[in-house]
């Protein structure tokens, strides 16, 4: 017990410290997603009356990045490697953040849709939103590139991403998505 | 035409096409676990109706305009798609010649939701009417 307790202390402090309102690390499956969302939906306490329009964002970017997630598990799986959601409010911005494993022929394109998206202004990305949704040109796997687009344009700010290589084919995908909060 | 009324769930929307009654309604959250299988019906619902108003008109039968209220608390993206397929129809219902409105209702805080239906009016024809919503 003495050794758990210094582990959940330790625990404790980097959750505090980061300001995480929201862990979960497991495989993303629809009723996980359900359960997140309502637990964000039914969450008064992080998210403050006047900031309802943040926490519509929020929640929306919640819902598509895990749509993400479960949209790439091929590795999740195969391999039995588990996905790493969270969610935190540091300063005056909440982020949303993914950890998951993708097989790397799939970080071309990922990469390519993001710097994409970065490198939009905010009329060009709905242009961009537009003729994607007009034109159905989803990707195969179901409109992740709609989603990408999506979560863009709720946060208003850059998309963070970095792929970190495991093994030979595997890399660890993580996305940081900002939501800047209005009241402060 | 039978009416074709779908109860709301947490995640899927309420939706009600009822010529009888003049009601056309979409309303709540929209991301249901199978977006393409929750939307089927409704767009099949619409392209017999569309078919059923397109006979009536040449019968002389139509005497009002149909106003669709959308009044959606959250959608995703996957059903964005969905829900164009939808306005589609309406676009088809319009290019016969027959009245049709959508009113897109929109919380004053929720600019986001304005600024989806303002997406979707640049794609299709049938004129958006935007209504602030009280509740």
């Amino acid at each position: 017990m003495n050794n758990d307790a210094a582990f959940i202390e330790h625990a404790y402090s980097l959750m505090s410290d980061q300001q995480i309102l929201l862990a979960y690390l497991g495989d993303v499956t629809p009723d996980i997603i359900n359960a997140i969302l309502k637990g964000v939906k039914n969450d008064n306490t992080s998210f403050k009356e006047e900031e309802l329009l943040t926490k519509k964002k929020v929640y929306n970017i919640i819902v598509e990045s895990l749509e993400n997630i479960k949209r790439h598990s091929e590795v999740e799986e195969k391999e039995h490697h588990p996905s790493l959601f969270l969610l935190g409010k540091k300063d005056t911005h909440y982020f949303v953040v993914t950890g998951n494993y993708i097989y790397n022929d799939q970080i071309e394109n990922l990469k390519k849709m993001i710097d994409y998206v970065n490198n939009l202004n905010k009329d060009d990305i709905k242009a961009a939103y537009r003729s994607i949704l007009a034109d159905g040109t989803l990707s195969v796997k179901g409109g992740a590139g709609l989603g990408i687009i999506d979560m863009a344009i709720k946060s208003g700010n850059k998309l963070e991403y970095v792929f970190q290589p495991i093994e030979e084919n595997i890399s660890f995908y993580i996305l940081k998505t900002l939501v800047s909060s209005l009241s402060d | 035409m039978d009416a074709l009324i779908i109860d709301q769930t947490e995640f899927s929307p309420k939706v009600v096409l009822d010529p009888g009654n003049k009601r056309f309604e979409f309303s709540g959250e929209s991301r249901p676990e199978n977006a393409g299988k929750f939307y089927e019906p409704v767009v099949k619902w619409l392209e017999g109706f569309y078919k059923e108003l397109n006979a009536l008109k040449t019968s002389g039968g139509i005497t009002y305009p149909i106003t669709i209220h959308f009044s959606l608390d959250y959608f995703n993206s996957t059903s964005a798609k969905h829900l164009l397929d939808v306005l589609k129809q309406l676009d088809l219902i319009k290019k016969a010649q027959i009245e049709v409105v959508i009113k897109w209702h929109y919380h004053e805080m929720d600019e986001d939701m304005k600024e989806s239906g303002e997406e979707f009016s640049k794609l299709i024809e049938v004129p958006f009417e935007f209504v602030l919503r009280q509740e």
